[in-house]
């Protein structure tokens, strides 16, 4: 009765043709079902149908597909295609969690993140390793980069690299890349290198990628981009040429980059917090977004001193804010800024993230962010252009009051 | 103003005061009630190869019951006297005066009937039923996407979260109050417990990842994980206890353990070398344990009063050595002494001096007995055949004793416990739901005699040698069936 993902997956690769497709759902085959359901769904192979969509799914998961169940699950995660129930999602998730590695994998997003349950770490990774069991390369990632950072357990350090070489196996592109970072961190050059390599040849790349890229993509991206910046963290910076500051990897969960791009920044000073302990002194319930006055509060809670500064969101404005960032990055200071997206993918046609700028190459105008990204935490490059274009924000705190502006955190040596 | 407004404020801490100091004297009470349990299910009890320390902590601080009873052989009938103090077969319905109730039973207790818990919260309690029901919703078949009105909270509860009926019986969902507990609307639950119409609308026994009882469809994000189940129950009381420690609480505790199917939580899983069963029972001794650290830590230990029993024996007789139903014959449905007898532990260490009673007591008793120690004075009718235990459990002089005791099979037939003495009227019918009428043909009518003090195996029937007695007890089982009210 129950069928495994990889059979429908070959099922999906089989029925290609959308009116076999549909026939062959209509005799009940749950395969079927849900293909057709993700052909409605993505508007790949047919025209796009939210509601038909999720009515194929619960065809097929009436049936007991395991992977009809993650789908329904993931659209009220999501809340795209439906309105957003994070219980609800959580349910289908444990429901389908034994069956499908996909599953468990977002059953394990939900209890790292809090999200439809209270918040419990332990039990995600429990579910992420047994996702990585069954062949799930990127439950294998996200638990190795958790035990790497020790972000709600306990730090591993043996645990993480087993699960990062896992991953690797899999051919996942994020295990690649952080694979690839524990080994560049060891002085493993050569292998560090071939891990990117292989990553990066995974799926297409570009000069600098885009954050509205599948998150597979970003991460052969971000393995192209830690290959073209090699070099560069080897040497020591060249005030007015490049920066670069070391930061630690951290892995962030579920709309929590604020916390954790702050909880980076504090690391960064000799802290030892956690993205989700940074998030507990903030009064916004786990899983909520992070207003930047109460960032700031938290970080005087654990004695660091930082202060917020704005720039006008208009070239002249970016001038100053670039000109801040170099001197900053030159003195060996991260900061910590805040994005504005734009775009149809993004539920609301926006979406904000938090992170840090911890380098920059001035003769290619490319900046380096570390970024807590769900999917490819940890470092990447961007364009000038596109550091215009992101760091604007007008709703980075109550501060803000709806004004577009540029923030940034920066350590206070007043 | 200034005086006028200081007397006010003093008046009111005067009231304040009093009412606190009032009820700071009511015990706090937890009724741990576990499901399938036998007498021989615990090391107080004579267990040597499960582990119980929580359990055998309980009957070292209180008083173990050596000769205690569920007022049925399964289920439903027990929970429901466990609630209303009434014999259950009084009622003619389904579940109470045979079997258990289907997955589709309506409420089965009358909303108008006075039941223990409406008494302790009128009396000032905050009242919560955490874990399994098993007695029906609604006034009809109850629909499962819809509020499940009238249940626990009509019959006196404030608070209720668990299984609406057993861990193996279609749906699967836990139930907050009136509502299933994650339910995606987009994804009803649809179920039957009627083979044909489940056959034809394609339902399915399947569920949560094995076979059940019932058939169904949807519902699938609210799905309980089996071995989730003890731990969710567990943390669900302790939550109760902490957010009801300022007032004096009732929590009726009724975890599924260790009712089949057998899957323990993966701490518990192989944890007794034994069987998944015994896991289970581990486990539930570890859930105990986590009440009573959380009564220890809030400082409630020495004024709540525990009561720990089961509602019916054990579904099996040898578990690679462990024997659930102690040195007694019979299991889970019959009238035999491993039907019925089950583990009966009180303690309240303000009031209750340690020890162990061979008196003859009921979980039919539990109601006046809780009552009384909340100093409720029960109105007339109410809880009618209940017995107030408490005098004799607080060691008082002259203390009132339950003399005779109905007993009830998975069937519905009766036998009735006086002394030492047991009378079955019917030998035919004494082994439940595993009764073989072909073969127990040469038995069919004859009645059974069993004197419990020397012959706890119930291996030599008295009968037709000592028919005197046998009729004295017939007869007394005649009268209470008819009258209305057994308490004195």
């Amino acid at each position: 009765m129950l069928m495994h993902s990889s059979a429908s997956l070959a099922a999906a690769a089989e029925l290609n043709a959308p009116s076999s497709l549909r026939a062959k759902a209509a005799s009940g085959d749950a395969a079927a079902q849900l293909s057709l359901a993700m052909a409605l769904r993505d508007g790949k192979g047919a025209e796009k149908n939210d509601a038909e969509a999720m009515q194929w799914a619960h065809k097929a998961a009436d049936q007991g597909h395991a992977g009809a169940m993650d789908f329904i699950g993931f659209a009220y995660l999501r809340g795209a295609v439906v309105k957003r129930n994070p219980e609800v999602a959580f349910g289908y998730f444990k429901a389908a969690a034994d069956e499908s590695s996909q599953a468990a994998f977002n059953l394990g997003q939900c209890y790292f993140g809090a999200q439809g349950t209270a918040q419990d770490c332990t039990r995600a990774l429990e579910w992420w390793v047994k996702a990585a069991d069954q062949g799930h390369g990127r439950a294998a990632a996200t638990a190795a980069m958790a035990y790497h950072a020790g972000e709600g357990i306990p730090r591993d350090a043996v645990k993480a690299r087993r699960l990062a070489e896992r991953a690797a196996e899999l051919n996942n592109p994020a295990g690649l890349v952080f694979l690839g970072e524990l080994q560049f961190q060891a002085g493993e050059f050569e292998a560090a290198k071939a891990s990117w390599i292989r990553a990066s040849k995974l799926l297409p790349t570009q000069a600098t990628g885009h954050p509205s890229q599948p998150s597979d993509n970003a991460s052969a991206q971000q393995a192209a981009d830690l290959l073209r910046i090699m070099n560069y963290r080897q040497r020591k910076g060249e005030p007015g040429k490049f920066a670069h500051v070391p930061m630690p990897h951290i892995l962030q969960g579920y709309n929590n980059c604020g916390s954790t791009a702050c909880a980076t920044f504090a690391r960064f000073q000799g802290s030892e917090i956690c993205g989700w302990d940074f998030k507990k002194l903030c009064p916004s319930p786990l899983g909520t977004g992070t207003d930047w006055g109460h960032l700031l509060d938290a970080s005087a809670k654990i004695g660091q001193k930082w202060k917020l500064t704005t720039f006008t969101p208009d070239e002249e404005g970016f001038e100053k804010a670039t000109a801040m960032l170099r001197s900053e990055l030159d003195d060996g200071r991260p900061v910590v800024v805040d994005f504005k997206y734009i775009g149809p993918q993004y539920p609301n046609g926006s979406a904000g993230h938090t992170l840090s700028v911890c380098g920059y190459i001035a003769e290619e105008d490319l900046y380096i962010l570390c970024n807590p990204a769900v999917a490819t935490p940890g470092l990447q490059l961007i364009t000038a252009a596109d550091l215009k274009d992101f760091w604007r924000s007008d709703h980075y705190g109550a501060l803000s009051k709806g004004v577009l502006s540029r923030p940034a955190f920066v350590i206070d040596r007043s | 103003m200034k005086p006028i407004a200081s007397t006010f404020l003093a008046l009111l801490a005067f009231f304040g005061g009093q009412a606190d100091a009032a009820d700071s004297a009511k015990p706090n009470i937890l009724l741990i009630f576990a499901d399938d349990v036998g007498w021989g299910d615990a090391g107080c009890y004579g267990a040597t190869l499960v582990k119980t320390p929580n359990i055998d902590r309980l009957a070292r601080e209180g008083q173990r019951f050596v000769n205690g009873h569920a007022s049925a052989a399964v289920c439903t009938p027990t929970r429901y006297s466990l609630i209303t103090g009434q014999y259950s077969w009084r009622h003619q319905a389904e579940g109470l005066n045979k079997g258990v109730a289907k997955g589709d039973a309506p409420l089965l207790i009358p909303t108008t009937m006075t039941t223990a818990p409406g008494l302790l919260k009128q009396a000032g309690y905050r009242t919560a039923l955490i874990g399994k029901w098993h007695l029906g919703f609604g006034l009809t078949k109850p629909d499962f996407n819809q509020e499940l009105r009238p249940g626990p909270l009509e019959t006196g509860f404030d608070e209720y979260f668990g299984l609406p009926a057993t861990n193996d019986r279609i749906p699967v969902v836990f139930v907050r109050d009136h509502r299933v507990v994650g339910l995606d609307p987009a994804d009803p639950i649809r179920y039957s417990y009627d083979a044909a119409e489940a056959k034809a609308q394609g339902m399915s026994p399947w569920a949560a990842g094995r076979n059940r009882i019932g058939w169904g469809t949807g519902g699938k994000a609210a799905w309980w994980k089996d071995t989730e189940i003890a731990e969710t129950l567990v943390r669900e009381s302790v939550q109760f206890i902490e957010r009801s420690k300022e007032k004096p609480f009732f929590l009726l505790y009724a975890p599924h353990n260790v009712h089949a199917p057998a899957i323990p939580g993966p701490r518990f899983a192989g944890s007794s070398g034994l069987t998944p069963r015994a896991d289970m029972l581990q486990e539930l001794d570890a859930c105990i344990g986590e009440l009573l650290q959380t009564l220890d830590r809030l400082g409630l230990t020495k004024n709540t009063l525990i009561l720990y029993s089961s509602d019916n024996g054990a579904y099996v007789i040898d578990e690679k050595g462990h024997k659930p139903g102690g040195p007694f014959r019979g299991k889970k449905s019959q009238l035999w002494e491993g039907g019925h007898r089950v583990p009966f532990v009180v303690r309240w260490p303000a009031r209750i001096q340690p020890g162990v009673s061979a008196d003859l007591v009921s979980t039919l008793d539990m109601p006046a007995t809780i009552c009384a120690a909340a100093g409720i004075t029960l109105p007339k009718g109410s809880l009618p055949d209940s017995y107030n235990l408490l005098p004799a459990m607080l060691g008082e002089k002259d203390a009132p004793k339950r003399d005779h005791l109905i007993l009830m099979s998975g069937n519905g037939d009766l036998a009735i416990r006086s002394g030492h003495l047991k009378y079955v009227p019917d030998l035919s019918l004494a082994d439940g739901w595993y009764a073989n009428k072909k073969k127990s043909a040469t038995a069919r009518n004859l009645p059974g005699l069993y004197d419990l003090a020397k012959d706890s195996g119930e291996t030599q029937n008295l009968l037709p040698g000592r028919s005197a007695e046998g009729q004295h007890l017939a007869d007394l089982l005649a009268r209470d069936q008819a009258s209305m009210v057994t308490r004195p």
